[in-house]
Order: structure tokens, then C-alpha cells, then sequence
């Protein structure tokens, strides 16, 4: 067992309360590992949420630095911050929030090139990305090797997530591959109501902590939407599927390649 | 029928106050579990959704009651009643609040669930066709039903360490069930005078066995001093502190057949100086007369005579006739409103012959009885309407599986699937199955007995095989023994999913061929079946890979791939052992094609999976849960390296493991198998409560070479220390949470000793450390007013 300082007694008291949490269920959170790609709109909730609730290791990775637009909904980052580098920013507001936590950040975009080294020595994936060549990269990653992940998605007013772990329908089973650039606006192209990202973070926040210590019942081969014009959630169940290219019964994907990214506002790779 | 118990009314309403307040989130889940289970009420697979278990002694329901409970399901929307292999009867899937009233309506129509679960006296089990068989010595039911009033009655009968299963038989040639249950009655006639032999300690599931012979003889006016001896016994000696290994019958593995019979016969003596002897009342007439006229237009169709000489048996009364309805695996669907109204005629119909027309059988079929030969025209048109292939050999129509991994979540395989597909292979042939009318085909998708495969002619459990993948497979068992002496069905081998209906057909086939030189299929089971059965299996031990045929990857029924990730934690760990020998038999698998020689990237495979099987085996023992492939193996290192349990040497081969898949593994295949052994070896030294015995004089031998190991506290030594924490001063729910903090540290069964404030801490932690399971021993106020409370670790 852990020791718990009384400090830590007194600040997890909240978790420590609940039944199926306990003394326990916060071990394990704080001795938890999970990498968050992406500290952008659904980064920030996650990993904010992640902090407070002590996960033992905090992985960000995002190339980005802050934009003044996206203050928006990116709730991590304050107006100081803009032009630092976002995985920088992250890391001074989780340190405020909780010095349990060790941040690591790395600036970098996640590619083929750096997927697997990235994610091995964590225990859960959360993709907090924008754009749909990634998203898809994440899952093959994820799948490849065996990382439980938990997929997001938003929108407009609209959100989507679901949560993977092996043997369970993939992001991919649901959707076959991304979709033509631009054949799909990005966030940045076709605008998202700020507390969407918020909504839809703190699911997968929420996920995250169920799987560290778990809780409940994930949300796997369910696939959450919720449409926030009328404030109107459901799941829809999902199946893993034989004919999948990544995890059905004859993989074509054996390795990691980027679909070409979406035209959208790309920013150089540093 | 049998008395309904006097508090029913009361415990019924407790029960709707406390389903209120759990509802309503005033009391914690285990609080509302632990009343509801005894009341025959249980949470299915999916959260929030109930079933609950009617207790119908023998299976006797009366037609009319029958009818009323359809009646009541489905005005309280189920859609399924299921009847089951104790021969009782469960309303699915309704909701919470609609099970207060659905057990007010059940007890208004004489009916009771209480004591349906939980650790009491069971559904009272009686020979299907008692009273109407010319086998029998004579009808134990009506002593059944006396001996299941007055246990109801009985508070102490809700308070058991386990369940207690109770069966009657009254064909002395056939002990059937009392050989296999706690306490079992065999109709017995010595000198003229009606008695009963007596068998203890019987069971499937874990470490079954058949019942051990307590009496050859008691006279029947004995039998509540046996059955309250029994109970007394069981209730002083069981073990209460782990109950998968609290049945009756660990006491007798714990202290010996001899030990174990002369205690029970001690509690006999007692019992005997302090109950009445027990005066059967006299037998109601179960053949009243009635009047039934022939409809004239009522021409049965030419299928009529086959259902005739199939599906109905003529009783020892003669004129009479007893009927097999079946179910396909129990189930009665309420929402299919034609058959549902067609039951309901039937039993409108047969109850003009009297109130005992009718049985639940332990094949989870309907057994009619009493039905005049002139009526049997107008129960077949009846029948027909509500039995899909009412004509087909029975055979085909009661092959009883569990339900298998479809809805049970330590199912490995779905055996409901395996029975279809059997069923299908049986019925386009040109096998003569009339001869097979009483072989008992049982599956269940998991090594548990659920389906009964030790009590088989041909039996089936769910097991994991592997090539170099995994694929569907099951143990085979044959030849239960059905005559005086019980015995249960012994493994055969085991067998791909795939090859099973064509190798039933081959060996059924081969038994006919035998045309009349065996009486009955166990004797052909015994002089050359079970060798020939291992012939077949053998034929079928390779299978296609999976490039060739992927059918065989795939279990029946099944739209994926075999996998047992899907595959949960047990949900009551019953299975708890089964699990760890999935891995044990992985190993050994593993180890006996290593030796047979593989090439090397086999024998790498080989290797890696030892030390994945070797890891994850006796994880569960600790509770660890490991979610991926790393996790087994940290959860390894932390729960068994890390305690000293499995030498450090072992360290670097398992983060081999976990780190670098790709490692040739046929360097290190001395240390993983030296590590298997010494995985095999602590599985041996674990004791009842899953502690490791001799794990100390270990620790010191292997001391020399290690410096700091942490040692894993001793139960024995620990219990005596009480913990204790001052938590007067502080607020809630900080005293709460410091209560929880302090109880994380300590092991089941120590004991912890907190002080709180007068007022909201006393009224609001104690019963919060109930609501998590632990026990509250002692709450004392003291001289200055704060309490002194004393927790026992769940």
C-alpha cells in the first residue's frame, strides 16, 4: 500500500469517500499513467481533470504553441500564455493544481515515426487530436499494440467518443478510414461552440479514471454522440468488426502510415 | 403444496421499504443485496434488471397457479419465465419496483420465493415422476413438502454458511439427486416399515462428489431429526469464512469421512431427544373424479401416434398418463402471445383432472401427470400449438446446456450454440433416436457443473484449446452412473467445438450398431463406448490452421473470432480455481509439445506463453485484475516477486516478458520452466483462504541469497493485534475517509478500534463502514460522551 500523506488523505478525501473508488481506487489513480495527445480543446478539460484527480503520470504531447484563438475553449491555457508552447503551458497549470503529478511534455506532433515509443510506457491513450489522419493513426497505434485508448471527437455543437481496449471494437471497425481531406471541416474550419470541448473532455477524462481504477462499466463497444442544440445524448452499440483493416480477421494494416493530413490550418512542424 | 411461513407478509413488505431505500440511495447496494438474495431475488447480468425464484417443491405447481403467475409476469412486464434444473420456476427480467408487488401476487396465489438464493434451504428437489412410476418404493413427495414447510418456517434456515440443497428420491434403484445434493432421502422399505436412506455432503460444482451414507435405513418418522441434525451441524461446523469452500461437503475434506459422520450423528442423538417424531399426514387423492367427454370433431393428425409412443408414458394407475412437455433451455417467452395463450388453455384444460397435473422437471421441462387416456387427443392439438417439432424424438428436444458464455460471464463456451447444432446434426440422420429417449446429453460452457455434465450419459464443459492460436473446445464426460450406485460422469478427452455433433452422431451411431447387447447406454458407456469415444476425439484432435478452415476458430453460434478477452472477472468466484487451471493446463500443454519436439520459432511461441500462463495463473488469488498483456506481468512482479513469494531471479525474465516480445525466449527455457514449477509449487501450498502455507520457512531458506524481502503479514499472527485510531475531533467525512485509509491496510478478519464524536460522526460511520461490508463488532459510548467502535474487516 501506498502511504498517503495527510495532505493526500485530505485532498483525494473526495475519491477516497466513494465505495467503488476508496483507498484503493486512488493508489491505483496515482500510480496511473496516461498520455494525452493534443492540449487543445479536449486536452485542457482532460488533463486538468486527470490532475486534480492525481494520476501519477501526466504525458502530453502537442506541437502547437498557444494561439489567441484558442482561448476560446482551450480552458489550460490564459492570455500570458499565447505563443508559448501548449504542452509548456499545460504543464505550469497542472503543477499548480496538483505537484503529485509528473508532467511530461513532449513539443512534438505524434506520427507514424514516433507512435509506438510514445505510448509504450503508458497505460491509457487519450486522443484529444483534431483531425482524423491522427485519430485514425492513434487507433492503429492503440490496436497495434495493444493500449486501451479513449477516442473524442467534436464538432459544432456536436460530440462523439468511445473507448477501446483490445478485443473490443476499434475506432475503425466503426469507421473505416478517414474520410478525403476536406471532404470534413476540422475544428478550425468549421468552428465549435467552446463548451462542447468541455463537455466531451471530462467524459473522457471521466473514462480514463474508470479504467485506472476499474470502475463501472467502460464505454466500449458503445459509441457516445451527443448533439448539444438539443441537448440530446445516446449510445449506439458497436460491434468489432470481422472485416476491419486493423483488428479483423484479415488485417491489411501490419504498420503505422499517415493518411495525408487534411488541408486544414496546419501549422509547420517544428 | 407446502405452508407458506408466517412472517412472509412482513418480510415481503421489508423487503419493498428497503428496495425503496436503496432506490432512493438511503442504504448502500450490499445492504439491499444482503436481504434481497434470501428473498429469492436476484440482479441479472444487466445492472438493475431482476429475477426472482419461486420456490415449487419437487416442481409441483398447481395448474391454476400455473396459470395465475403467467398472469402476473406479464402484467408486470417480463417477458420471460424460465424454469430451472432444481425444478423451480424464475420470473426475468422485471424491473425494481415492480418485484414488491409481482411477491404480494405470488404469495396471494400460495407461492413463496424466500429462501430462492442466499445461504439457506433450497428449492426441495423430489424424483420428476414420483407417485406415478411403477419403479418406486413408494411417493416421497408429500414428506418433501412437510420437510419444505417447516424449514421455511424456521428462521435459522435463512442463516446457513452456504446454500443447503435438499432432494428426495423415491425409486431406491435411483438415487439420483439425494446423491447429489447436502442431504439427500432415498425411499427405502425394511421389515414393511417406510424409511429412508440417507446421503450428506453430495454436489456438483466445485470439487463435486457424490453424498457420502449417513443412514442405509431411518424410519421416515425421523426425517425433520435428520434434516435439523443437519442443519445444526452444518450451521456450527460450516465455513463461514470462505464460501467457495463452504458447502457441507468441505467439512468432510477438512475432517475426514469418519470424523466428519460420527459429528453428524452426535447432532442426530441431540436432535433426537429434543424433535417429535414426524406423522406423515395421509395422502391426498391425487385422481379426483371429473367428467370429460371426447369433443367429436377432434381427429388427431397421423403424426399423433409418433407423439404417443414418444412423449407419453403410461402411469402405474392405470388409465392414466404422464407427458413431457419440453422447453427449449426453460424458457417460456411471455411476449409470444399465441403459445403464452395456448399454455394457458392447457392448463386451464388439464385442471378439470385435478390439481396435480403437472411438474417442473430438473430438465427444465413440464412433466403433465394424472391426464386420462381419453384426453390425450385434445393435449396433443394443444401441445402442438405451443411446441415448435412437438413430434420430434426427445432426443432432439432435451439437451440441457447452461446458458453459456452468451449471458454468463464466466462462460468460455456457448453451449446453447453447441446444443442447436447438436440438435441439428441429430435430426437429419437416419439414426434411430427413439432408443435414445433417456440419454442425457448436458453441456455447460464453462468447467462448472451449471449444465450438469457430471450427471450426463454424454457431457460437455467450455474449455480453452490451443494450436498456435486459441479455438473453441470442450471436455468430454461419459457414463454417470444411474443405477444404486451413483457416480459421476468421468472425463474423456477433450475436443475442437467444431467436430462435437459429428462426433455425437458417430458414437450414438456406434452404441445402435451394438443392436441389444448392451441394456442402456452406460452399460455400453462402460464395456466399449468410453474407449471408443477416445478413439473418435482422437481422430479429431488436429485441426485445420486457421489459413485452411477459420470455422473452426469460431464457436458456435458465434460472430467473432474465439477470444476469451471478453471473458470477465468470475462474478462470484466459484469459478475462482477453474480459472487458475486454464493457465495450470496451458502450461502443461505447453510443456508436453516442447518436449515433443518443436521447431524453434514453435518453441519460442511455446516459451512465452508459459510465462504468460505462469504470470497471470494465481493473479486472481490476489485480486488483481490485470487489464492488458503488461499488466500481467507487473502485477506479477508486484504481488509475487515483490513478497518474496517467487524468487528474484525470476525478475528479469518476466520484464523480458513484458518489455521485449520479440526476445528469444529459447535461451531462457530453463528458468521458465523452473518458474512454472515454482508457480505450480505455491498453487499447491495455498490454503482454504488462498494464503500461502510453508511461504515462511521458504522465505528463510531462500534468505541467504535475498536481503530485503517484504513480508507479507501472517493472518494467524496479525489477528490478535486490534488496530486503533483516535478520530475524536475530527469532522465528517474526514473520520470516514481516515476509517477507510486505516481499514486499506489490514487484512480480512483484523479487527480495528476507532473513536468518534457524540452526534453526526457516531450516527453516520458506522453505518457507512456497514455499507462497505465490514462488520461492526462493538459501539460503546464512553464516560465523556464520544463512542468507542470496533470494526471487523470484511
Amino acid at each position: 500500500m501506498m502511504d498517503f500523506t495527510s495532505e493526500q488523505i485530505e485532498r483525494y478525501s473526495r475519491h477516497i469517500l466513494l465505495q467503488d473508488i476508496g483507498v484503493e481506487g486512488q493508489e491505483k489513480i496515482n500510480r496511473g499513467k496516461v498520455l494525452v495527445i493534443g492540449a487543445g480543446g479536449l486536452g485542457a478539460p482532460v488533463l486538468l481533470y486527470l490532475a486534480a484527480a492525481g494520476v501519477g503520470t501526466l504525458g502530453i504531447i502537442d506541437g502547437d504553441v498557444v494561439d489567441l484563438s484558442n482561448l476560446q475553449r482551450q480552458v489550460i491555457h490564459s492570455t500570458p500564455d499565447v505563443g508559448k508552447p501548449k504542452v509548456l503551458s499545460a504543464k505550469e497549470k497542472i503543477e499548480q493544481i496538483n505537484p503529485d503529478v509528473n508532467v511530461i511534455p513532449y513539443h512534438d506532433f505524434f506520427t507514424a515515426e514516433n507512435a509506438f515509443d510514445l505510448i509504450k510506457d503508458y497505460d491509457f491513450i487519450i486522443d484529444g487530436t483534431d483531425n482524423f489522419p491522427v485519430k485514425f493513426l492513434i487507433n492503429d497505434a492503440c490496436v497495434l499494440a495493444g493500449k486501451p485508448f479513449s477516442h473524442g471527437g467534436i464538432l459544432r455543437f456536436d460530440g462523439q467518443t468511445l473507448t477501446y481496449l483490445p478485443g473490443k471494437a476499434c475506432y475503425r471497425c466503426v469507421f473505416h478510414g478517414p474520410p478525403p481531406p476536406n471532404a470534413v471541416p476540422t475544428c478550425s474550419q468549421a468552428g465549435v461552440l467552446g463548451a462542447i470541448a468541455g463537455m466531451l473532455g471530462t467524459i473522457q477524462a471521466a473514462e480514463a479514471l474508470k479504467f485506472l481504477t476499474g470502475t463501472g462499466e467502460l464505454l466500449t463497444d458503445r459509441l457516445l454522440t451527443f448533439d448539444a442544440k438539443k441537448m440530446n445524448f445516446r449510445t449506439v452499440n458497436v460491434k468489432r468488426n470481422s472485416k476491419c483493416p486493423v483488428c479483423g480477421e484479415h488485417p491489411t494494416i501490419h504498420e503505422l502510415v499517415e493518411a495525408p493530413q487534411a488541408a486544414c490550418e496546419l501549422k509547420p512542424r517544428q | 403444496m407446502y405452508k407458506l411461513p408466517d412472517t412472509l407478509e412482513e418480510d415481503i413488505t421489508r423487503f419493498g421499504t428497503l428496495a425503496n431505500d436503496y432506490r432512493n440511495k438511503n442504504i448502500e447496494t450490499v445492504q439491499f443485496k444482503a436481504y434481497r438474495v434470501p428473498m429469492g431475488v436476484y440482479e441479472q447480468r444487466q445492472d438493475e434488471v431482476y429475477m426472482s425464484r419461486i420456490r415449487t417443491t419437487g416442481g409441483v405447481i398447481y395448474p391454476k397457479q400455473f396459470s395465475a403467475l403467467i398472469d402476473i409476469a406479464g402484467r408486470h412486464h417480463s417477458d420471460l419465465l424460465h424454469i430451472t434444473t432444481r425444478q423451480e420456476i424464475q420470473i426475468q427480467n422485471l424491473k425494481l419496483e415492480e418485484v414488491e408487488p409481482v411477491l404480494h401476487e405470488i404469495k396471494a396465489i400460495g407461492l413463496s420465493t424466500k429462501g430462492g438464493g442466499g445461504n439457506t434451504i433450497r428449492n426441495i428437489m423430489v424424483t420428476e415422476d414420483s407417485g406415478i412410476s411403477s419403479n418406486e418404493v413408494f411417493d416421497t413427495t408429500p414428506y418433501a413438502m412437510a420437510l419444505t414447510s417447516k424449514l421455511i418456517a424456521e428462521a435459522d434456515s435463512y442463516l446457513l454458511p452456504r446454500k443447503m440443497k435438499i432432494a428426495f428420491s423415491s425409486d431406491s434403484k435411483h438415487p439420483d439427486y439425494a446423491a447429489i445434493n447436502d442431504l439427500g432421502f432415498v425411499a427405502t422399505i425394511r421389515n414393511g416399515e417406510k424409511g429412508f436412506k440417507v446421503y450428506v455432503g453430495g454436489g456438483g460444482g466445485s470439487k463435486p462428489t457424490i453424498g457420502w451414507v449417513l443412514f442405509d435405513f431411518v424410519p421416515v418418522d425421523e426425517l425433520f431429526i435428520i434434516a435439523e441434525a443437519l442443519k445444526k451441524f452444518f450451521s456450527d461446523h460450516g465455513n463461514r469464512k470462505n464460501r467457495h469452500k463452504a458447502r457441507l461437503r468441505f467439512i468432510f475434506y477438512k475432517l475426514g469421512e469418519e470424523e466428519t459422520l460420527r459429528l453428524i450423528k452426535e447432532y442426530y442423538q441431540q436432535a433426537k431427544e429434543t424433535i417429535s417424531p414426524f406423522i406423515p399426514e395421509s395422502e391426498e387423492d391425487e385422481r379426483p373424479p371429473f367428467s370429460y367427454t371426447t369433443p367429436v370433431i377432434n381427429s388427431p393428425d397421423e403424426q399423433y401416434e409418433v407423439w404417443k409412443k414418444r412423449y407419453v408414458i403410461p402411469q402405474k394407475q392405470s388409465g392414466y398418463n404422464s407427458i413431457l412437455v419440453p422447453f427449449l433451455h426453460g424458457n417460456i417467452r411471455l411476449n409470444d402471445t399465441n403459445r403464452v395463450k395456448r399454455l394457458q388453455q392447457l392448463l386451464l384444460f388439464i385442471d378439470r383432472f385435478g390439481k396435480h397435473t403437472l411438474r417442473f422437471t430438473p430438465g427444465q421441462n413440464i412433466l403433465l401427470r394424472n391426464i386420462p387416456t381419453v384426453a390425450l387427443p385434445e393435449v396433443y392439438g394443444l401441445l402442438q400449438e405451443i411446441i415448435p417439432d412437438i413430434t420430434a424424438p426427445i432426443l432432439v428436444n432435451n439437451i440441457v446446456s447452461c446458458t453459456g458464455a452468451d449471458t454468463c460471464r464466466l462462460g468460455i463456451g456457448l453451449s446453447k450454440g453447441l446444443a442447436t447444432a447438436i440438435r441439428k446434426r441429430l435430426q437429419n440422420n437416419q439414426l434411430n433416436l427413439d432408443k435414445l429417449a433417456s440419454l442425457r446429453i448436458r453441456i455447460s460452457g464453462c468447467p462448472n457443473s451449471c449444465g450438469q455434465q457430471l450427471q450426463a450419459d454424454l457431457g460437455f464443459s467450455g474449455k480453452i484449446l490451443r494450436n498456435n492460436r486459441i479455438y473453441p473446445g470442450y471436455q468430454v464426460y461419459m457414463g454417470a452412473g444411474r443405477g444404486s450406485s451413483p457416480k459421476f460422469a468421468e472425463t474423456i478427452g477433450n475436443i475442437n467445438a467444431r467436430d462435437i455433433p459429428e462426433f455425437v452422431h458417430r458414437l450414438l451411431e456406434s452404441y445402435l450398431n451394438t443392436g441389444t447387447l448392451y441394456p442402456d447406454f452406460t452399460s455400453y458407456a462402460e464395456a466399449e463406448g468410453k474407449e471408443t469415444a477416445k478413439k473418435l476425439i482422437e481422430e479429431y484432435k488436429n485441426i485445420p490452421s486457421f489459413d485452411e478452415d477459420k470455422n473452426y476458430y469460431f464457436d458456435w453460434g458465434a460472430e467473432n473470432i474465439f477470444s476469451v478477452i471478453s471473458r470477465g472477472a468470475a462474478e462470484c468466484s466459484a469459478g475462482l480455481f477453474d480459472m487458475i487451471e486454464v493457465d495450470l493446463n496451458a502450461i502443461n500443454s505447453s510443456k508436453a509439445e516442447l518436449e515433443k519436439g518443436a521447431d524453434n520459432t514453435r518453441s519460442n511461441t511455446l516459451l512465452y506463453d508459459m510465462l504468460y500462463s505462469s504470470s497471470r495463473m494465481l493473479l486472481v488469488t490476489r485480486g488483481a485484475e490485470p487489464k492488458t498483456t503488461a499488466d500481467i506481468f507487473n502485477l506479477f512482479i508486484r504481488n509475487f516477486i515483490d513478497y518474496g513469494f517467487i524468487n528474484e531471479r525470476f525478475r528479469k525474465i518476466i520484464s523480458l516478458a513484458r518489455d521485449h516480445k520479440r526476445t528469444d525466449f529459447n535461451f531462457y527455457r530453463k528458468e521458465i520452466y523452473d518458474l512454472a514449477d515454482a508457480v505450480a509449487e505455491l498453487y499447491k501450498n495455498m490454503d482454504d483462504s488462498l494464503q500461502f502455507k510453508n511461504i515462511k520457512e521458504k522465505k528463510e531458506a531462500a534468505g541467504k541469497e535475498k536481503k530485503d524481502i517484504a513480508t507479507f503479514p501472517d493472518k494467524q499472527q496479525e489477528v490478535n493485534k486490534r488496530k486503533f485510531k483516535d478520530l475524536r475531533g475530527v469532522a465528517c467525512p474526514m473520520n470516514f475517509v481516515q476509517t477507510k485509509i486505516q481499514l486499506a491496510g489490514m487484512q480480512s478478519g483484523e479487527e480495528l478500534e476507532i473513536r468518534l464524536d457524540d452526534g453526526a460522526p457516531i450516527n453516520n460511520v458506522p453505518g457507512s463502514v456497514r455499507g462497505e461490508g465490514h462488520e461492526i463488532l462493538e459501539q460503546i459510548q464512553q464516560k465523556e460522551g464520544d463512542w468507542k467502535v470496533i470494526i471487523k474487516k470484511k
